[in-house]
């Protein structure tokens, strides 16, 4: 049986260095990755940590760094407990320039089978990656709201 | 175009090209490490793909560095494929996959690998649901974001629905099954922008708006497929294009890319 990963494919209308920028620097991430910053020094073996209001949400490792194409890191999801007890998985975004877009590659894997790590992240890098494009593309951020069923009881 | 025809035509000079698209600007050395095979056999492939204008080189210092360019590729493309209605075949991109014998199980994230003949996406637009739904019903909209076709349809449940090249020849059609305006439409789907995809028989496609604050979310689920199908391959490699085509549309008023 073929490995569990997730493979999303976003064409951004922007440069490969725009798009690095903007997955690497925290005042970029905090405005489509659930309001984290990211932080690291983007040295292989160096930490990266995601953290919202000075909690850690996501850590991991650098694997791979490659500027403006490629970026290898380790991703363990601290901030739920059922995800924290998985080992760590592996998430490795990759920007090739195409004409006048860039197909951003983002693939999810190294899971030890279907974890609650690939569960909780199969639908929640949907958000985050139409974030990235729009404020690529629109210099603001996509603010998502509540479904409506939320919405009517508040 | 008979030498780039001829340049990829061959199986070790298209994991050369995609190797360089993997990693532009590696030398001769750095692209021998990775190949099974003899430093002279790449050196031979490198220069018939020069001579094809797929590849252009440049020195640095006393290295020889390799670049990819894709621009050959893009005008077979539009000149080869796009005219014989090929909406959903990323030649680039299809060509990444087979060589490398990857399948993408996953694209959209909501399946269980390898259990559903199926292929989900979501994407979230800052629209409103009304906007939305004309985007994906009417072709002023489409021919923008969904490789340059009109699509014609009442959108009443029964109706027929053909997506139709500028040339007129048909790249899909379909029935609707429901609609459900600005909310929800579903309806069958058969391709035939190309030989590999008309012998299938019709799936199902269900477009899905949710309003959230500012936003909608989109979902888009391609289902009922009979098997590996060409035309379940095709949707897998090229609806991520068409949506975020769509999105960039709706949000910055341009389209995506200026040409298809």
């Amino acid at each position: 049986m073929d490995k569990p990963k997730h493979v999303y494919e976003v064409y951004i209308r922007t440069t490969p260095e725009k798009l690095w920028e903007a997955i690497t620097r925290p005042e970029m991430s905090r405005q489509y990755f659930y309001g984290n910053d990211v932080e690291s020094d983007w040295k292989v073996g160096s930490s990266v940590r995601h953290t919202k209001e000075g909690k850690v949400s996501l850590e991991g490792k650098v694997v791979e760094v490659d500027p403006p194409r490629r970026l290898v890191t380790t991703f363990a999801a601290v901030h739920d407990p059922a995800s924290a007890k998985d080992r760590p998985s592996r998430v490795t975004w990759e920007i090739v320039p195409r004409g006048e877009v860039c197909l951003l590659t983002l693939t999810h894997d190294d899971f030890d089978g279907i974890t609650a790590t690939y569960k909780s992240v199969g639908l929640g890098w949907n958000p985050v990656l139409s974030g990235l494009k729009t404020l690529l593309e629109t210099g603001r951020p996509l603010v998502i709201g509540p479904a409506p069923t939320a919405a009517a009881k508040v | 175009m008979e030498l780039v025809f001829k340049a990829l035509a061959d199986p070790s000079r298209r994991s050369l090209l995609d190797r360089l698209f993997e990693r532009d600007g590696q030398t001769l050395g750095e692209l021998c490490s990775r190949l099974a095979m003899t430093r002279f056999g790449v050196m031979k492939h490198l220069r018939l793909l020069e001579a094809a204008g797929l590849v252009a080189t440049r020195r640095a210092g006393r290295e020889k560095l390799h670049y990819l360019n894709p621009v050959p590729i893009r005008l077979l493309h539009d000149r080869w494929i796009t005219k014989y209605a090929a909406p959903w075949v990323g030649a680039l991109g299809d060509l990444k996959r087979e060589l490398e014998g990857e399948t993408m199980i996953d694209t959209g994230g909501a399946t269980a690998p390898g259990t559903a003949l199926r292929h989900i996406q979501q994407i979230h637009i800052r629209t409103t649901p009304e906007r939305l739904w004309d985007a994906i019903t009417q072709s002023s909209f489409t021919r923008d974001y969904f490789y340059g076709t009109l699509v014609e349809s009442g959108w009443r449940k029964g109706d027929p629905l053909v997506y139709r090249n500028p040339d007129g020849t048909i790249a899909a059609d379909g029935t609707v099954l429901e609609a459900d305006p600005p909310r929800r439409l579903v309806h069958t789907f058969s391709a035939r922008w190309d030989e590999a995809v008309t012998p299938d028989p019709a799936h199902r496609v269900t477009w899905t708006i949710e309003p959230m604050g500012p936003v909608c979310k989109l979902t888009v689920e391609h289902e009922g497929f009979t098997g590996e199908t060409a035309t379940l391959t095709s949707v897998r490699g090229g609806l991520s294009m068409i949506l975020d085509g769509l999105k960039t549309l709706l949000e910055t008023g341009r389209p995506m890319m200026t040409a298809h």
